[in-house]
């Protein structure tokens, strides 16, 4: 939570060649059928970066390789200079946290403890030292959950259960943040608040954040660049969110139609035509 | 709960398990004295004379520690397979042990005379040898549903062949002789007896109690766990490697003892809440105390011997129906 934190080189992601499928190998090509194949790019600190793409194109699974989760079939995911492939959990968990989408537990901990959870990659193996102390309440203010410390968090709606998740996370405080579909559970307010929040920790804090994403607006307005999948595996479309998110571009990978509205606020919005 | 509170809690549990530990020494088909333990604990004469020092040595001592190792085990291995499972509704004998060693004891005592190195040496192997039969069926446990069913696999296979022994044993001995030990006992249990057992379970309850923090991060899923830095595929392992062969080490030599590792974590976590790191240390407490108790049922409710599985069932079942009331009522803690 220190604003004033370094993260630079350190938050860098730099995906070379990745290629990544599922099932069983085609027998003609001889490999597995791809989702992505021959994909480079670079991530840096104190980006917001969105994914879009529709179902089945692999967003997940790219959150999922950024993570460490998945092995590339081809080609490496680089953390700060150093390939995933290689590095333990443990090490990864100190650079990188993850908000999954959704998530349940039959075991009842308090809220506080699963946030206290984020703490884990740096404590001992019985969870002592580098604890969030004061910490979480402040954390726990700033996401309205502030009242909810010593509740047991399986009682809690999804939409509580979310921005608890998104707490653990800032009290990992890693210098790269990954959500997975940030606006599912959330309702509008929520989702706005929840992604702001986002664009904050890249902009102001100067950390990597990377979510992916159903609603190009939400990409548009709370994101400084964008990913986008699905427009065949070997082409992918990144840059500047302004650049990128376009009607032509999204026509391409949904396969409707969209067209651009401006409201009165001169803020330009994103629809199927 | 306060940290301070759940030491406290387990402190009681502790005191109340020694307390149980006396008494069992006293109780028997031979009465001690509680005043004549002093005496024979400092070596000094009493009224029974050397009689009651070798009942208590030699056959209540360590019957008492067997029963409370067998308790503890139990529990431990129980809190640490939930957590493997994410699952409360898990005992350690749930992907094939108690088949397997089940299997193992019939083909001794069918087999090999009814030896008593046989039976628990086949027992212990194909406790295990079902459990990681399991475990690399199911591909090495990633996915904990596959687990669960190649467990059901492997406990329905066993059985079928345990079914197959008995129609075979001889109905004069072997077969009242297997039906027994899949009951449960500690009868004959000798300071020989509990080398074994003692060392493989000292060892592997320390290491589970070193586990049991990352058992916390564990039950968040497999995916979140490794983005806190757990590496879920090997603790998974690790909790199922220690379990088996500590539960393996002493049902091996005791017979099937059914209930506790299933209810003993739950009351630990309806006491503590769901951290495992004392949820662990008060199971254990409580599952000896709760054995003890059995045991001492066994022993002295008759002139005979009780089969413990069956006390250990009359006792555990209505615990455990008044559990699932409470949890439909208000959840797992």
């Amino acid at each position: 939570m220190d604003m004033n934190k370094n993260y630079n080189g350190k938050a860098a992601i730099r995906i070379e060649n990745l290629a990544f499928g599922y099932g069983k190998p085609d027998r003609e090509a001889g490999r597995r059928q791809g989702i992505f194949e021959n994909m480079s790019l670079e991530m840096f600190p104190g980006q917001a970066i969105s994914v879009l793409g529709p179902n089945g194109s692999g967003k997940s699974t790219l959150i999922h390789l950024i993570c460490g989760l998945l092995k590339p079939l081809a080609g490496s995911v680089l953390l700060a200079g150093n390939d995933i492939a290689g590095m333990r959990s443990h090490d990864i968990a100190k650079i990188v946290s993850f908000v999954p989408q959704e998530h349940r537990t039959a075991f009842g901990f308090s809220v506080r403890e699963i946030i206290e959870m984020g703490r884990a990659p740096f404590q001992n193996f019985m969870g002592f030292g580098a604890e969030c102390g004061d910490g979480i309440s402040t954390i726990a203010e700033r996401l309205e959950i502030g009242d909810y410390l010593d509740l047991d968090y399986t009682k809690l709606s999804g939409g509580e259960r979310k921005r608890v998740l998104l707490a653990r996370a800032l009290a990992q405080d890693t210098p790269i943040m990954v959500f997975d579909e940030p606006e599912a559970h959330l309702d509008i307010r929520l989702q706005h608040k929840f992604l702001r929040h986002v664009l904050e920790l890249a902009s102001s804090e100067n950390r990597l954040c990377i979510f992916s994403a159903h609603s190009p607006n939400l990409a548009l307005r709370y994101s400084t660049r964008a990913l986008l999948l699905g427009g065949g595996r070997e082409s992918i479309i990144f840059g500047a969110t302004e650049e990128i998110v376009t009607p032509k571009n999204l026509g391409r990978i949904y396969g409707v139609e969209f067209e651009t509205v401006t409201r009165e606020s001169g803020r330009k919005l994103l629809g199927v035509k | 709960m306060k940290t301070k509170s759940k030491i406290i809690t387990i402190a009681i549990a502790a005191a109340a398990f020694l307390a149980i530990a006396a008494y069992s020494v006293t109780a028997g088909n031979y009465a001690i004295a509680p005043s004549d333990l002093w005496k024979i604990a400092s070596g000094n004469q009493t009224a029974g004379g050397d009689k009651e020092a070798f009942i208590v040595y030699q056959v209540r001592l360590p019957r008492i520690l067997m029963a409370s190792l067998t308790g503890a085990v139990l529990a431990t291995g129980g809190t640490a397979m939930q957590a493997v499972f994410k699952n409360p509704l898990v005992s350690p004998f749930v992907i094939g042990l108690s088949a397997g060693a089940s299997l193992g004891a019939a083909i001794g005592i069918v087999y090999f005379n009814g030896s008593g190195f046989a039976i628990e040496a086949l027992a212990f192997s194909l406790a295990v040898g079902a459990v990681l039969a399991a475990y690399f069926f199911s591909g090495l446990g990633s996915d904990t549903t596959m687990l669960l069913l190649f467990g059901v696999i492997i406990t329905s296979s066993a059985q079928s062949a345990i079914g197959l022994l008995q129609y075979f044993a001889d109905p004069e001995h072997q077969l009242p002789a297997l039906t027994f030990w899949m009951l449960g006992g500690f009868d004959g249990i000798q300071s020989e007896s509990l080398k074994y057992p003692f060392a493989v379970s000292i060892i592997c309850m320390t290491a589970l109690f070193c586990l049991s923090f990352k058992m916390n991060i564990l039950t968040m899923g497999d995916i979140e766990a490794r983005t806190l830095g757990v590496n879920a595929g090997r603790l998974k392992f690790w909790i199922i490697v220690l379990s088996t062969l500590m539960v393996s080490s002493c049902i091996s030599r005791t017979g099937i003892i059914g209930w506790v590792g299933l209810t003993t974590p739950h009351i630990s976590r309806i006491l503590l809440g769901p951290d495992n790191r004392f949820v662990i240390i008060l199971a254990a407490a409580l599952g000896a105390s709760f054995l003890l108790c059995a045991d001492d049922i066994a022993r002295t409710a008759t002139t005979g011997e009780i089969p413990i599985g069956i006390i250990t069932g009359v006792i555990g079942a209505p615990i455990f129906a008044a559990i699932l009331f409470r949890a439909k009522r208000s959840g797992w803690n």
